[in-house]
């Protein structure tokens, strides 16, 4: 590919954008450590104004994001001028890294973006990843994604378009503090919206299923938001940008007995063709209530 | 500021520091001006937030549905 200085010659700017975790000092890995203390300019976008403050004791040129958000205004607009910004500098020939809460490709436009920008024009641009919200809430409700299954939806997407949703499994919505939102201006929403939400949980769950509104904590001297309401009362619980629903099952995992028994014929066929073999694997059957535990 | 980041970053790095009594002394013994040790000894976090000169409000990415 052609590249604006012509030729193929490397470019000395270049991005990186990292994680920083969820929690002040709990998370920073050290290659995410490494390229921020190697960059020659910081960009910022991060959960907590505290947190920014300490980034800014790790690099003397740190430079918040947080200036390009405005009440009313187009978050589409908000989000490129954030990506013009880091690759300004990039194609200034500088070394630049994104520092972002949590991972910085989980839920997150503008690394992506500003990555793919990046590489499109030739930079040498790479992502570092880091602790999300949702490694923390595995960890913080006691759910391993493995045991009867997790699917995850943005809220308002799963609001604007019929997902199929399982019920033996478990079900994440994101950003449910502004669930239903079509301005893409806003920065919350309010009962009403929850309430079609609710009305849409309804088909597959009961009104009193107990739900969990989880917020990942962000200071080591902090904790961890944990709320456990009927689904009925979501609609009048506090909610913020940051607050994440977790629906646990409301109903035991179905055995798929015509699939099960297609299996068993495969090994079956298998034992008779493996006569010869003097020990042939014996099949395991998942037990009812699900998979065997690790 | 430089010492309340180290120290919030020691805390971070170290849970043991946050239990009861270990956490009282950790903070007694950060050398840390009396405002900062009162807010954290009771875990306020928009006291320290307010104490440190931080932003009043964040903004948070907002993954755009569609």
């Amino acid at each position: 590919m052609e590249t604006p200085a012509g030729e193929n010659t490397p470019k000395p700017g270049q991005l990186a954008c990292v994680g920083l975790g969820m929690m002040l000092g709990a998370h920073l890995g050290p290659r995410a450590r490494a390229h921020i203390e190697q960059a020659d300019v910081v960009f910022a976008a991060v959960s907590d104004p505290v947190v920014e403050l300490w980034l800014q004791q790790m690099h003397r040129d740190v430079r918040s994001l947080q200036p390009h958000y405005a009440e009313g205004k187009p978050r589409h607009q908000t989000y490129r001028e954030m990506v013009e910004a880091m690759l300004d500098e990039v194609r200034a020939g500088r070394t630049v890294c994104g520092a972002f809460y949590g991972h910085p490709g989980v839920f997150a436009k503008v690394p992506h973006d500003a990555i793919a920008q990046a590489r499109r024009e030739g930079f040498h641009a790479h992502m570092e990843p880091g602790v999300s919200a949702e490694d923390c809430l595995y960890a913080d409700l006691g759910i391993d994604p493995g045991r009867v299954g997790c699917a995850h939806f943005e809220a308002s997407q799963f609001m604007f378009y019929r997902r199929r949703i399982d019920p033996s499994a478990y079900l994440v919505l994101w950003q449910v503090g502004i669930a239903g939102d079509r301005t893409y201006r806003r920065f919350a929403t309010g009962p009403e919206y929850r309430r079609l939400l609710v009305e849409r949980l309804r088909e597959d769950y009961p009104p009193d299923h107990p739900v969990t509104v989880y917020e990942a904590a962000t200071l080591p001297i902090t904790q961890p938001r944990m709320d456990t309401v009927p689904l009925c009362e979501l609609p009048d619980t506090a909610l913020h940008m940051h607050s994440t629903l977790v629906v646990p099952p409301s109903a035991p995992l179905q055995r798929d007995e015509a699939m099960l028994a297609r299996i068993e014929a495969l090994e079956r066929g298998q034992t008779a063709a493996n006569t010869d073999t003097a020990e042939t694997p014996q099949p395991v059957i998942p037990a009812k209530a699900g998979l065997h535990e690790r | 500021m430089s010492k309340i980041a180290q120290f919030l970053e020691s805390l971070g790095a170290s849970p043991n520091q946050l239990s009861g009594t270990n956490y009282a002394s950790s903070v007694e013994s950060a050398g840390l001006g009396v405002a900062s040790r009162d807010v954290l000894l009771v875990r306020d976090h928009d006291g320290l937030n307010g104490l440190l000169g931080g932003r009043a409000a964040m903004r948070r990415f907002v993954a755009v549905p569609d």
